[in-house]
């Protein structure tokens, strides 16, 4: 079987992830520091080593500014949400997912919240100057996806950072956390929005959101509720990661993110990147060759994360990932990808595309095997 | 370790959270200073439900290593006459 799905979600991982999950199940299984015994005490430790490992990996100097959430669709909502007030100025682009849109609409026609979307080129690039030619005088926050989801194009974010000054930024590294370097310091990222199942390589139902120190003072909690910190007082406490993080955290889920993001820190952020570009580029270049075969986004791995969607004359996105499951044992995914907007801006509203998503396991053997199977089926439908 | 009742020899540390309880452990095991975990003892208003009790000889060297930094750290506890007392 050949997995090529990992921009929804990275498997296999790396085993040490099962394990740290199992692990956690089988031996400690309490509550992370609610209660002073010492399984609560481990299951803590279990989570403070998984909160470092990650500030580590993503630049981010202080760890209690590392807060858990589910996945990135709630870290982009935490911020949107505890950040954004009646008539306040929002940029983003066209290349967002529904996690930013969806939240962005609903708040426009809430609170009368004012969206500019910068418009990207057909091949999904955003530049600082357009994105700051959308600035207005109360514009007070900008979103831009680190890279697409559906084309894979990486934006300039430090650029776009540069460019905007003092605007927060908030960054969805949903496709890049993990397989692209990233220092929240270094490249100006206000607001950091990960999963933990994608690059991060951990479970579904983990995720982060990293904040620049100073930041949590502009951006309200999602959830009040229960932190085992201050009982004596029912208000909300203002310390970080509790500020944030009411209610129990997914403990043996960020058990086994804490694995995933340990093995990324012993392999080395910039190796995983350089073998996934080399099986890009090496996946492109198959895909050039075929007839019939549309290539999406840059095509070029040097502007793009691990994930190339194409289309093929003659046959619908959905059709070859039946095929391509069902005859070549081939995992991909077809359509629109959560991501209307960035579809139309590459031209590819409704039918969408066939998602091809690399990982840090990935090999050229099974680079190979798709080239060929796509190669099939293009001949297939031009013969038809 | 303390073994149920309290002891006049220990001070609990007291944090803002269980991450900085974390930090802290983690900083002290560094300095070798040996540490029990135990839950935060009623009598002191409680921020965090788990607190770090070490032993009376390494109180200066624990507060030394914890000071050293933003540690969310609020205070130093000690059993005097069986009432807890802010160093």
């Amino acid at each position: 079987l050949v997995y090529f799905d990992n921009a929804a979600t990275s498997f296999p991982k790396p085993q040490a992830v099962a394990e740290a999950v199992r692990d956690f199940m089988l031996y400690i299984g309490a509550n992370p520091g609610r209660s002073g015994h010492r399984l609560s005490a481990d299951a803590a430790r279990v989570v403070f080593d998984a909160r470092e490992a990650i500030a580590s990996l993503l630049g981010v100097s202080d760890s209690r500014h590392v807060i858990f959430t589910q996945n990135a669709t709630e870290a982009i909502n935490l911020v949107l949400r505890g950040m954004l007030r009646d008539g306040d100025h929002v940029v983003t682009t066209s290349m967002e997912h529904n996690s930013v849109m969806r939240p962005l609409r609903w708040l426009s026609a809430e609170y009368g919240v004012n969206v500019t979307q910068v418009p990207a080129d057909r091949a999904g690039r955003t530049t600082p100057g357009d994105v700051v030619a959308a600035i207005e005088q109360d514009t007070r926050l900008v979103v831009v996806n680190h890279a697409s989801n559906v084309t894979g194009t990486i934006a300039p974010i430090a650029e776009i950072k540069s460019a905007i000054g003092e605007i927060p930024l908030l960054v969805d590294a949903a496709q890049t956390a993990g397989g692209l370097p990233i220092n929240l310091e270094r490249d100006g990222i206000d607001l950091l929005a990960c999963t933990g199942h994608k690059g991060l390589l951990g479970p579904t139902g983990t995720g982060c959101l990293c904040l620049r120190p100073g930041m949590e003072k502009l951006v309200q909690p999602l959830m009040r509720g229960g932190t085992g910190s201050h009982s004596e007082s029912d208000e909300q406490p203002e310390h970080l990661p509790d500020r944030y993080e009411s209610g129990t955290r997914n403990a043996a889920g960020i058990a086994g993110l804490g694995a995933g993001v340990r093995y990324l820190l012993e392999q080395g952020v910039n190796e995983v990147h350089q073998h996934e570009q080399e099986l890009t580029g090496m996946l492109l270049d198959g895909l050039r060759a075929i007839r019939g075969v549309t290539i999406q986004g840059p095509a070029d791995p040097r502007e793009q994360v691990a994930t190339v969607s194409v289309n093929i004359d003659g046959i619908t996105s959905s059709e070859v990932a039946l095929a391509l499951d069902r005859r070549y044992d081939i995992m991909v995914r077809a359509g629109l990808h959560c991501a209307p907007q960035a579809h139309r801006t590459i031209g590819t509203y409704p039918e969408g595309t066939v998602r091809l998503s690399l990982g840090p396991l990935t090999t050229s053997d099974e680079a190979s095997h798709v080239i060929k199977a796509i190669g099939e089926i293009s001949q297939e439908a031009h013969q038809s | 370790v303390m073994m149920g009742k309290a002891d006049e020899h220990q001070c609990v540390l007291v944090f803002e959270s269980i991450h900085d309880v974390m930090r802290a452990e983690k900083e002290l095991k560094a300095l070798a200073i040996s540490l029990d975990l135990v839950p935060t003892p009623r009598q002191i208003s409680s921020d965090c439900g788990m607190a770090i009790a070490v032993q009376g000889d390494d109180v200066q060297r624990a507060l030394a290593g914890l000071t050293t930094s933003d540690s969310g750290f609020i205070g130093c506890y000690q059993l005097v006459c069986g009432k807890y007392q802010k160093l």
